[in-house]
């Protein structure tokens, strides 16, 4: 509830950060309708083959066709689904992984904090892109296996941060306090640590959610995440990355432009968010 | 009178990266029912450090490394988690030294003196009663308790802070220099409700650096100095007939607006207390001090008179020079 009243906060007040959130909040909105209403706009059924194949940009079809004669455009389209599929699920699992395990390591601290710290250390300290690959060929290609392979390499962003700011707030008063009254520590976790790291939470997801498209992107061009013919942008950027050179643009430049476009939405929001949050403590 | 707590020789160490800070070493000392004990010395003489170790809330690095405090009867340092859980809040309770931090930004006063209730037991809706019944009681009135504690003063802050230690009618309340962030007024009535707990018969254990706010107040007046206990007496005792020259000191320093006696300072620093002193912690400082003595030969703290205790070679002055 907070978010939302905080998101309309960001598009009503005029204060800096608005114009990056309209804009970053526009794509991210309209890459979210295009996933939900796709069978509604897609003008052609995304995996049909037809004899048409490399038809440039026409009216019959805004973003031409591919070597199979599939409509670019209804692929875009139905692509968006995964992607975004791919990556809410990812982000919630390690948030939900990320953020309890920070908490009590930063609250309890001693030998399960240095635990888990190593363990998380070690997994940040891999080439998060490798990691993933890695993960997701020992998974097998699918996109709930591509959730699990992108979620594992972000769960110790929100852990690392986590645990961070869990330990300083540990250190203050009103965190004391709760103690010298009585307060279970589960409870002292739950209702005096958690919201106060809330809004730290938020910004590493916005920032991350970034990262995990493009992660996400990378994984399906490598053919990790879905399987033929199911239309994804990553994967059709990898099919039409061959026939560059023949002068079918098309195949692949519509994909690229979304896969970036959509990793900036998300970028700007949580640039946004961030310059506002951070404007309150200055 | 009964006895309330009883804490025999309490030393407690912080093991920081730059060595083993000794914060409070070897004090004893007894609380009574209803009585006001205040503790006064410099920042780092381990006041709040001791304060900190009856709760069993010492902060880390902090670890009490010997001695006990029992409480009614129990060792406090050897309770389980949920004993602890159950005592404190109820039984004694704190007021922290900083108002403004003391309370979570993020709830309102109200669910915060409500949880204080219902940790221990009491049902919500009665809680919330009592809540808007405890705002009266420290003067607030019973609507700030939809407040976030950014609305309210610090004064008012620590209004609060004394309603929640208020919940239980506890036995001890240790407020840990509850008045050093407020104006000279408003920790005048912070004074007062505290004395109004006393009437109910909680044991007040008050920690300043201000003795002339302990005076007023106080039955009795322990000096800390370099995480020793220094002097123990009755205000009369430690105010009119002080033994030690720390706490002799400390008095000469009060400013005193109707005399012509000047402010005294006492010279030098206190010392690092990660390598103290050798023999008598107040000796490098101390006008009194005879090499070979004080500063090889640790002073113990004995009874000089009744209910006074001292720990100095000379107390009371050097008689034989």
């Amino acid at each position: 509830m907070m978010v939302i009243e905080g998101f309309v906060k960001l598009l009503r007040e005029r204060k800096p950060g608005r114009g990056l959130f309209i804009f970053g909040f526009s794509i991210v909105l309209i890459v979210i309708l295009m996933a939900i209403f796709a069978p509604w706009i897609a003008p052609h059924n995304p995996t049909e083959i037809s004899a048409d194949v490399f038809q440039p940009p026409s009216w019959k079809h805004p973003m031409g066709t591919n070597n199979l004669g599939q409509d670019v455009f209804s692929r875009i389209i139905w692509g968006s689904r995964v992607i975004l599929y791919v990556v809410a699920v990812a982000t919630t699992l390690s948030i939900v992984i990320g953020v309890p395990l920070g908490l009590l390591s930063g609250y309890r601290g001693g030998k399960i904090d240095r635990v888990l710290s190593m363990v998380m250390d070690s997994i940040y300290s891999f080439p998060s892109l490798i990691l993933a690959i890695v993960i997701a060929v020992v998974l097998g290609p699918s996109p709930i296996n591509t959730a699990v392979a992108i979620s594992f390499v972000y769960v110790p962003t929100y852990f690392r941060m986590v645990r961070g700011q869990t330990l300083s707030l540990k250190g203050q008063l009103f965190v004391e306090a709760a103690r010298a009254l009585g307060v279970k520590d589960w409870e002292t976790m739950k209702k005096y640590i958690l919201p106060n790291v809330l809004p730290t939470v938020l910004v590493v997801f916005t920032l991350s959610v970034a990262d995990a498209i493009l992660t996400e992107a990378g994984l399906s061009f490598l053919g990790l995440s879905v399987t033929p013919p199911t239309p994804d942008w990553g994967y059709d950027l990898r099919v039409g990355q061959p026939f560059l050179l023949d002068g079918y643009w098309w195949l692949a430049f519509f994909p690229g432009v979304m896969i970036m476009l959509l990793a900036m939405g998300f970028a700007m929001i949580g640039e946004a968010i961030n310059e506002r949050l951070s404007l309150g403590t200055r | 009178m009964g006895m309330l707590l009883e804490v025999r020789n309490l030393s407690v160490y912080y093991y920081t990266l730059s060595g083993v800070v000794k914060g409070a070493e070897g004090v004893s000392f007894n609380v009574e029912e209803g009585e006001w004990i205040t503790f006064v010395g410099e920042s780092g003489s381990g006041k709040s450090t001791v304060a900190h170790a009856v709760m069993n809330l010492v902060p880390s690095p902090g670890k009490v490394v010997s001695g006990e405090v029992i409480f009614e009867g129990r060792d406090i340092l050897k309770l389980s988690k949920e004993e602890l859980r159950q005592i404190r809040g109820k039984e004694m309770t704190m007021v922290f030294q900083d108002p403004m931090t003391s309370l979570d930004p993020l709830r309102t006063i109200g669910d915060q003196m409500i949880e204080a209730m219902t940790v221990h037991g009491v049902p919500e809706d009665e809680a919330r009663e009592r809540a808007k019944e405890l705002l009266q009681r420290v003067n607030l009135p019973p609507d700030r308790l939809d407040y976030y504690p950014h609305q309210l003063s610090g004064g008012q802050r620590q209004r609060v802070s004394i309603a929640i230690a208020m919940a239980f009618r506890p036995k001890l309340l240790i407020a840990d220099e509850p008045t050093t962030a407020l104006d000279v007024i408003v920790q005048d009535s912070i004074m007062d409700l505290l004395d109004d707990m006393k009437a109910e018969g909680t044991s007040i254990y008050f920690v300043t650096h201000d003795i002339s706010l302990a005076v007023e107040r106080s039955d009795r007046i322990a000096v800390m100095y370099a995480g020793k206990l220094v002097e123990l007496g009755t205000v009369e005792q430690i105010v009119e007939n002080p033994l030690h020259p720390y706490t002799k000191a400390l008095i000469e320093a009060v400013p005193d607006l109707w005399s012509e006696r000047p402010v005294k300072a006492i010279p030098g620093y206190p010392p690092d207390l990660r390598n103290p002193p050798k023999g008598c912690r107040f000796h490098p400082r101390c006008p009194l001090a005879k090499a070979g003595l004080c500063d090889t030969e640790e002073p113990e703290l004995r009874e000089v008179e009744r209910y006074h205790l001292v720990a100095c070679h000379f107390p009371g002055g050097a008689k034989d020079e």
